[in-house]
C-alpha cells in the first residue's frame, strides 16, 4: 500500500502529492507520556504526552520557540549535554523508559539516531564521516565490513552515486544538500531505529529539498521518523501524522491529513492557514 | 567657521601625535635590532656556532649554550604540553562554570601568569631540587647527592611551571574554536564524552596545541631567572647527557659574558653576536608558529 495519491489541503492553499498509509493499524515505537522540560524556571515543554508510530513519519510543527527542538532532543537524551535542563514524565523507546538508570545514554543514542538543522558533517573525509559512528561503537570487526557498511549508508541515503568516487575527498566540499545528506548516511550507518530530524532541509535550497523529502519516503520503510519543521507544506508533503505544538503544550495530534484539512482546534487552524507564526 | 578650524586643529593634532607614538615604538626596536645586527653579524661564523667558549670566554664560541637551550626546552615542552592540554581539555570540556574547583583553578592558572620569574627559580630550587630531588636521593640513592643539586630536569620542569599558562590559553582557546556541532554530532552518534574528546574535539584543536608549545619554546628560551638556581652552569667542559646534569644556555650566557668576564672588551663581540642568535632562535620559533598555524588554517578550511 505505498502508491502515489493526490492530497488537497485546502486550508493550506496548496495540493501536494504524497503516499497512502499503510492500511495496518500503526504501533508505537517510541511513547511519550507527560513529559516536561525546564529550562531553570522556564517551560519548554509542557507536559506532552504522544505515540511515534513505528514506520511512519511524524511532524512535530508550531512556531519558533515552542519547544519542537527541545522535544526532539529529548528522545535521544541530547538535553543531557545541557547544563541545567530538567526533564520529567516518560519516553518510552519499546516499552522500556529511556531515563530508567539501567538504561545506557550511549546505546540509546545508537538507537535513536539524529540529524541536525545545519548539517554538521566533521571535517573529515566522506568515509570517515560515515565510518565514525561505527568506529567507535566498535560495530564492525574487519576493514572489509567497515567498508560494506559504509557503502550501504551512502546508499541509504542516496549519496552513492555521487560521493563513490571521492570517499577520501573532504566532506567539507560537497554542497550543503549533500553535506545534509551524507549527515543522514552517518547516523545510518549504526543502524538505528528510529531517526529523529530537526529541521533538516531549513538550511536548503528547494531541489535539495525535495531530495530529503524523497529520503524520507524511502527510509520510513526501515526507520520511525520523527520530524521537526516550521514548514507546513513539508509536515502535509511528507509526515503521517502531524502534532501542532504552542508555547510547549500540544495542542492536537492527529493524522497529518485531518490535522491540516479539518482541524479540531480553532488554534491549529489559526496557525496553519498563517494568522499567528 | 573658527570653530571648524580648531576642530580641524584638533583633529590633525592628535594624527600627529598617534603617528609620532607609534614612530617612537618603531624607532626603538629598530635601535635595539639594528645596534645587535650591526654588531653581531661579523663574527657570526660556522665556528662560532659550533664550538665552545676558550680563553675566559674572549675567544670560540658557544655550541654549549646552543645545545643546552635546545635540550632546555625540549625536555620542558615534554612536560608541559602533555599538562597543558589536560588543563585545558578540562577548564574547555569538562568542567562546570559555576563550580568552585573551576573557578578556583582558573584564578590559579591566572596567577600563575603574573608571577615574575625569579619566583619560580626560587620555587624550582626550594620545591624540584631541595624536597624532590633529596627525597629521591634519600630513597634511591642511600643519601649519594644525585638529584638533589642544581639539574637538567629540574631547570627543564621549573620551565615548564613558568610556561603551563601559555600552552593552556593558546589550547583553550582553540578547543573553544571547535564548533559545538561537532560535538553535538559525535554525543548524537553514541559518542562517549572521551570519545569525543580524542577523536573530535582535540584533533581539530591540533593547530592551537601546536602552537600553544612552539609559544611555550619561545618564552623559556627566552627565560633566565627560573634557572638561575636549578641548574644553568657558568662554564662546563662537557655536554650535558644526563638528566642532573647541569647545563649552559643562551639567556644565561649572556648574563654571564656581561658581567663576569675578566676582560670587558674583548667578550663584547662575542656578547653581542650570542644575542644576535638568542634572538634569532626566538623570532625563528614565533615564525614557525605562526606560518603552522597559517599553514593548518587553509587546511582545515579546504578540509584536507
Amino acid at each position: 500500500m505505498n502508491d502515489t495519491a493526490t492530497r488537497d489541503f485546502p486550508l493550506l492553499k496548496t495540493e501536494v502529492r504524497s503516499r497512502e498509509r499503510s492500511a495496518a493499524p500503526p504501533t508505537a515505537k517510541i511513547e511519550v507520556e507527560g513529559l516536561t522540560i525546564r529550562y531553570g524556571a522556564r517551560v519548554a515543554v509542557d507536559r506532552v504526552s504522544l505515540p511515534l508510530y513505528r514506520n511512519l513519519i511524524t511532524a512535530i510543527i508550531g512556531p519558533s520557540g515552542c519547544g519542537k527542538s527541545t522535544f526532539l532532543r529529548a528522545l535521544n537524551r541530547m538535553n543531557d549535554t545541557i547544563p541545567g535542563v530538567v526533564t520529567q514524565g516518560r519516553v518510552l523507546l519499546d516499552e522500556q523508559d529511556i531515563h530508567a538508570p539501567a538504561c545506557d545514554v550511549i546505546e540509546l543514542r545508537r538507537r535513536v539516531g539524529m540529524v541536525f538543522q545545519q548539517p554538521n558533517p566533521f571535517p573529515k573525509s566522506i568515509y570517515d564521516n560515515v565510518a565514525f559512528g561505527l568506529r567507535i561503537n566498535g560495530l564492525v570487526r574487519s576493514r572489509a565490513e567497515l567498508d560494506e557498511r559504509v557503502e550501504q549508508a551512502l546508499r541509504a541515503a542516496a549519496l552513492w552515486e555521487e560521493a563513490k568516487d571521492r570517499l577520501r575527498g573532504s566532506a567539507l566540499q560537497l554542497s550543503g544538500g549533500e553535506q545534509q545528506r551524507l549527515c543522514i548516511a552517518r547516523a545510518l550507518a549504526v543502524r538505528p531505529e528510529v531517526l529523529l530530524m530537526d529541521e533538516p532541509a531549513s538550511a536548503l535550497d528547494p531541489v535539495s529539498t525535495a531530495k530529503i523529502e524523497e529520503l524520507m519516503f524511502t527510509l520510513k520503510k526501515d526507520y520511525t521518523i520523527l520530524i521537526v519543521t516550521h514548514n507546513m507544506q513539508q509536515a502535509a508533503r511528507v509526515s503521517d501524522y502531524t502534532a501542532f505544538l504552542l508555547t510547549g503544550a500540544l495542542v492536537e495530534f492527529t493524522l497529518t491529513p485531518q490535522l491540516f484539512t479539518t482541524p479540531g482546534d480553532p488554534r491549529t487552524e489559526a496557525y496553519i492557514t498563517g494568522r499567528f507564526g | 567657521m573658527i570653530h571648524r578650524l580648531a576642530a580641524r586643529l584638533a583633529d590633525r593634532t592628535l594624527w600627529a601625535l598617534t603617528a609620532l607614538a607609534v614612530l617612537v615604538i618603531v624607532a626603538m626596536l629598530a635601535v635595539v635590532l639594528g645596534n645587535i645586527v650591526w654588531h653581531g653579524w661579523e663574527r657570526l661564523t660556522w665556528e662560532f656556532l659550533t664550538a665552545a667558549p676558550r680563553v675566559g670566554m674572549t675567544e670560540g664560541g658557544i655550541f654549549p649554550a646552543i645545545f643546552g637551550t635546545v635540550l632546555l626546552v625540549l625536555l620542558m615542552t615534554v612536560f608541559v604540553v602533555p599538562l597543558g592540554v589536560c588543563v585545558a581539555v578540562y577548564f574547555s570540556e569538562y568542567a562546570d562554570r559555576d563550580s568552585w574547583l573551576y573557578r578556583w583553578s582558573r584564578q590559579a592558572v591566572n596567577n600563575l601568569a603574573g608571577v615574575p620569574s625569579i619566583v619560580f627559580g626560587l620555587f624550582g630550587l626550594g620545591f624540584f631540587v631541595q624536597f624532590v630531588g633529596r627525597g629521591i636521593d634519600t630513597a634511591v640513592y642511600s643519601g649519594r647527592l644525585t638529584y638533589g643539586q642544581p639539574a637538567l630536569i629540574w631547570a627543564a620542569l621549573t620551565m615548564a611551571v613558568l610556561t603551563l599558562p601559555v600552552v593552556i590559553v593558546s589550547v583553550e582557546e582553540a578547543l573553544r574554536a571547535v564548533p559545538q556541532s561537532y560535538r553535538d554530532a559525535s554525543y548524537a552518534l553514541g559518542a562517549t564524552r572521551a570519545q569525543t574528546v580524542f577523536r573530535v574535539v582535540l584533533p581539530n584543536a591540533f593547530s592551537g596545541v601546536l602552537t600553544g608549545g612552539i609559544l611555550a619554546v619561545s618564552r623559556g628560551a627566552g627565560e633566565v631567572a627560573p634557572i638561575l638556581f636549578v641548574g644553568a652552569a657558568y662554564f662546563l667542559p662537557h655536554l650535558p647527557t644526563r638528566l642532573n646534569d647541569q647545563f649552559m644556555e643562551l639567556g644565561y650566557h649572556i648574563y654571564v659574558l656581561s658581567t663576569q668576564s675578566p676582560d670587558v672588551e674583548a667578550t663584547k663581540p662575542l656578547l653581542y653576536t650570542t644575542v644576535f642568535v638568542l634572538l634569532a632562535l626566538t623570532f625563528l620559533l614565533n615564525l614557525t608558529a605562526f606560518a603552522l598555524r597559517a599553514r593548518l588554517r587553509v587546511a582545515a578550511g579546504s578540509g584536507r
